[in-house]
């Protein structure tokens, strides 16, 4: 078995056009990363390289292959054209984030069950638009589909004798067809396993992929009265001006502006160029591609698109913890948050002094 | 080469750590092989000083014959040539044995392995080369093996066969390995290929030959490049053991309910119906397995009295020579329990014991012995030992209803459809169990409730939660809930109702309504056919079983949610702090 590891990058954008606009979801940037890269980098560190499967090739240290065609069955029948001489794929989805671990588990879990394959299993009580697991003696794949709260978790390692049935077949009738006949073991994840599959996923990532470390590039420019508490990662370029304060985890993209009398609490990206006015307050929240956060705004739990501008004396309106206060948590397709800002889309302008409800612009 | 097996026992030791030992060839065969841990045993016997062409190496977990030096692998033929390890269990071994001891062959173990060396040396005896004997010897074992074999009379060859149990070869330069998993041999090289069931084969320093019904397999296409290290290895593909145990209970089950001994049951069901006291002694997981058993008896007229191992100088006054005490020990070592067994053996108590470890000093002091079959346990919070504990003493029940005429094929049906039930829990119910452990992370305490054989259910998943997320729970009968503990609860403070026993449903109903008057958030493992889920703020819903069976399907979830509550507060769950595998000091 030699493996050839497989992003899948592509896809429509769906609702996360308002933050990426044709670009598919992965392209999302956070922490100076597309989203689809924090699994693309995991593969490279274990196998040497990696294959990523979209429509927009970059100029990253990946092998692309370019995506033709709609849906995962498409972008895994071209990209089998350009593997060489491997005999496995490791397929992951770029819009689900684990831990490396996981790859591991799979290879090992297939080579210790002596089946062809493997697929990742993740508990889960909401299990609509995933596919189900059921399994058989000795935990094989019985079959995808049925009421088992294991969903098929976005990573499988699979025989390449396996795509010729996505010619005919979708990937979930393909994997029953092919656990029928063959072997495939369920590899079960009970670690940090996260799907972005809505806008309103980003935030808990932000917990997920926060900086364990502190680091502080040599041309980044961090003045004398500024307090950084870590883990914070300041890239090159960036500029922390008087007094602001900076709690970690934080992430301070390439050239960002952080204002004097700032306090940017955990769990704040600032992504490249992007510009943060005096005495603005955030936390929890990311701030995307030179975008601008007017003076003394407070943005929590928020996502702001690129190129935004909000106005000074913004307020993003978020809610009190559950058992503080008898508040209503706000709900979003059906899951209740009871901490939830706003999402200001790319490129868009929030005027002066507005204050912007828990929940604005998720749906 | 010594050095090389001691090691890779080492990374081998999660799976049997009962005895270990080691043949090279060096101008004939040197075996060496002892009962303890490897490391014990290793450096007694000076592993790392042998020196030879080819080594085979064994960690054992016995399952024929108690672990002490004779049954420890390798074994070896009548003139100590040939050396066999074995991992898995040769079903027709007796017959075997029977057959090769008419022929003149002496057996040294009680083992079903030894089989394997004796036969080999028979077709060697009638003029087949080494390989052609080893084939032969195969064609006659049935059952799930993973066998490796050398021949001091043929020193450069190494054979091994695989049916049901792991096997992988590691291709080196200039040397080969056979090993039971991957990260065993990624120390030496990172090339593996996995043998499937079926194959047979040999390895030389230079070659490996496959084949599976006399066809030869291509090797070379097979050979997979690991790109990782043994210390990034997971545990067989698992991030924990206790995740593996939980997720494995359908096959340790299957394991369980299939060897069950039952003429051995007959006879402890007999003593139990005859007795004057019936004693129940047990610490930790294993006394809530005792006090699930507890719960039938009164079925049978039989008024048991459980004890706490600790706590059995209360009772030293009662212990007599008509009584019959049941000992229950996943390791066979507990020292309470063992304290306990010895103060009512001094006093004539006939004594009966469950245990995991074949071979146990608890099984070694016992006039009769109950196996479970959970194999291995790593982990050190008990999960599928004590499912598996539960459903033997069900079986102890059911025979004791057989002796007194009760039809119990209802019974025997529940039992045969468990191993089932147990894969459908753990399927249905992790997603909610996660859900849910993401809500508790945050809290202090939590209560566990339930009425009759829910009680000790319940207890059971207290003390999980407790063990590895380090969340203090209380298990309390769910009516005397009432009579205090009810003073605690606040608005969203979690209560878990374990709706095990059909018999009690309604009056815990009640319960739940007055927990739920409070501001409790109730939580509740029902039946998947109930409408009880309605009356709860999260139901667990776990399979429809039977009455004995319950128990063991609805503490699943509990563990399940023990566990993710562990990882999602960051807390190591197969290393509780404080907290041993196996208590030997009181």
């Amino acid at each position: 078995m030699k493996i050839a590891p497989l992003v899948l990058a592509g896809g429509k954008p769906g609702l996360f056009e308002k933050l990426t606009g044709n670009l598919p979801k992965t392209y999302l940037k956070v922490g100076g990363r597309r989203l689809y890269q924090y699994a693309a980098d995991a593969l490279t560190a274990t196998f040497g390289r990696v294959y990523v499967a979209s429509p927009y090739p970059e100029n990253a240290p990946y092998i692309y292959v370019e995506e033709r065609g709609e849906g995962i069955e498409q972008a895994i029948l071209t990209a089998e054209t350009y593997l060489g001489a491997e005999t496995h794929i490791l397929l992951v989805y770029g819009d689900v984030y684990v831990e490396p671990a996981a790859y591991r588990t799979l290879v090992e879990t297939a080579i210790s069950a002596g089946a062809d394959g493997a697929v990742l299993a993740v508990p889960r009580k909401a299990t609509r638009g995933y596919g189900t697991l059921e399994t058989k003696p000795g935990g094989l794949l019985a079959r995808v589909g049925g009421e088992s709260q294991w969903i098929f978790g976005g990573a499988a390692l699979l025989p390449r004798d396996f795509v010729k049935t996505l010619m005919h077949a979708t990937f979930y009738e393909a994997l029953n067809q092919y656990a029928a006949v063959k072997k495939i073991a369920t590899a079960p994840w009970g670690g940090v396993w996260h799907d972005v599959n809505y806008p309103e996923d980003i935030l808990p990532l932000l917990e997920h992929v926060a900086p364990r470390y502190t680091y502080i590039a040599s041309g980044a420019k961090v003045s004398p009265t500024a307090v950084l508490e870590g883990p914070v990662v300041v890239e090159e370029g960036a500029e922390i001006d008087h007094y602001a304060v900076v709690k970690g985890p934080v992430y301070i993209g390439r050239r960002t502006f952080i204002g004097s009398h700032t306090l940017i609490r955990n769990y704040t990206y600032t992504e490249e160029g992007a510009v943060v006015g005096n005495a603005a307050e955030i936390s929890h929240s990311l701030i995307g591609e030179r975008a601008t956060i007017g003076r003394a705004s407070f943005i929590s739990y928020s996502v702001v698109g690129a190129d935004a501008v909000v106005e000074p004396n913004v307020t993003t309106m978020s809610i009190l913890r559950e058992g503080r206060e008898r508040l209503e948590p706000i709900e979003v397709r059906g899951r209740t948050y009871f901490k939830l800002g706003a999402l200001i889309p790319r490129a868009a302008r929030v005027p002066a002094g507005t204050v912007l409800k828990p929940g604005t612009g998720w749906q | 080469m010594g050095e090389i097996l001691r090691r890779a026992l080492e990374r081998l030791e999660y799976r049997g750590y009962d005895s270990a030992g080691v043949a090279v060839v060096d101008r004939g065969l040197v075996v060496r092989k002892d009962a303890g841990k490897v490391a014990e045993v290793a450096t007694r016997y000076g592993f790392d000083s042998l020196q030879g062409v080819a080594g085979l190496a064994h960690t054992r977990w016995a399952t024929h014959g108690k672990p002490d030096q004779t049954n420890a692998h390798p074994h070896t033929d009548c003139r100590g040539v040939i050396a066999v390890v074995h991992n898995g269990i040769i079903e027709n071994y007796a017959e075997l044995r029977e057959e090769l001891a008419g022929r003149g062959h002496v057996f040294r173990s009680e083992t079903d392995t030894e089989v394997v060396a004796h036969l080999v040396e028979e077709y060697k005896r009638q003029g087949l080369d080494t390989f052609s004997a080893f084939k032969k010897a195969l064609s006659r074992i049935r059952g799930a093996y993973a066998i490796a074999l050398i021949d001091a009379e043929n020193p450069q060859v190494m054979y091994f066969a695989r049916n049901l149990s792991p096997l992988i070869i590691g291709v080196g330069d200039g040397f080969n390995i056979v090993a039971s998993d991957i990260p065993t041999v990624l120390d030496y090289t990172r090339r593996v290929i996995a043998v499937r069931d079926g194959e047979y084969g040999y390895i030389t320093p230079t070659e490996v030959y496959i084949e599976a019904d006399g066809v030869p397999h291509d090797v070379a296409s097979r050979i997979e490049e690991i790109p990782w290290s043994a210390e990034m290895a997971t545990k067989g593909g698992y991030p924990h053991f206790m995740l593996k145990e939980i997720y494995e209970q359908p096959e340790s089950l299957a394991t369980t309910v299939a060897g069950l001994e039952w003429r051995t049951l007959e006879t402890v069901a007999n003593a139990l119906l005859s007795a004057r006291n019936v004693y129940i002694v047990a610490a930790g997981s294993s006394y809530h397995a005792g006090l699930v058993f507890a719960h039938l008896l009164p079925r049978l007229k039989i008024t048991p009295i459980p004890i706490i191992a600790s706590e059995y100088t209360t009772y030293e006054n009662l212990f007599d020579k008509d009584d019959v005490a049941i000992a229950i020990s996943q390791s066979g070592e507990t020292i309470d329990t063992i304290k306990a067994l010895r103060s009512m053996r001094e006093r004539g108590v006939k004594i009966t014991a469950v245990t995991n470890v074949v071979g146990s000093t608890l099984s070694r002091e016992s006039d009769v012995v109950i196996y479970t079959r959970a194999g291995p346990e790593i982990g050190v919070a008990a999960t599928k030992t004590f499912t598996t504990q539960v459903a033997t003493l069900a079986a102890l029940f059911v025979a004791a209803l057989k002796a007194l005429g009760y039809d119990t094929a209802q019974y025997e049906h529940e039992l045969k459809s468990l191993p089932d039930l147990a894969r459908k829990t753990v399927e249905n119910t992790a997603g909610t169990a996660k859900d849910l452990a993401k809500r508790l992370k945050t809290r202090q305490s939590a209560y566990y409730l339930g009425r009759g054989s829910a009680v000790p259910v319940a207890m059971e998943g207290a003390l999980k939660l407790k063990e590895v997320a380090y969340i203090h729970a209380e298990a309390y009968p769910a009516g005397e809930s009432k009579h205090g503990p009810i003073a605690l609860v606040e608005e969203g403070f979690p209560t878990i109702f374990v709706f095990s026993d059909p018999a009690t449903r309604e009056k815990t109903l009640s319960n739940v309504a007055e927990m739920k008057a409070r501001g409790a958030y109730t939580i509740g493992t029902v039946s998947a056919k109930s409408d009880i889920a309605k009356k709860l703020d999260l139901p667990i819903e776990v399979p429809e079983a039977g009455e004995i069976t319950a128990p063991i399907l609805h503490v699943i979830p509990l563990q399940l949610l023990a566990y993710f509550a562990a990882v999602e507060r960051g807390y190591d769950p197969d290393k509780p702090r404080n907290l041993a595998k196996t208590v030997t000091v009181e």
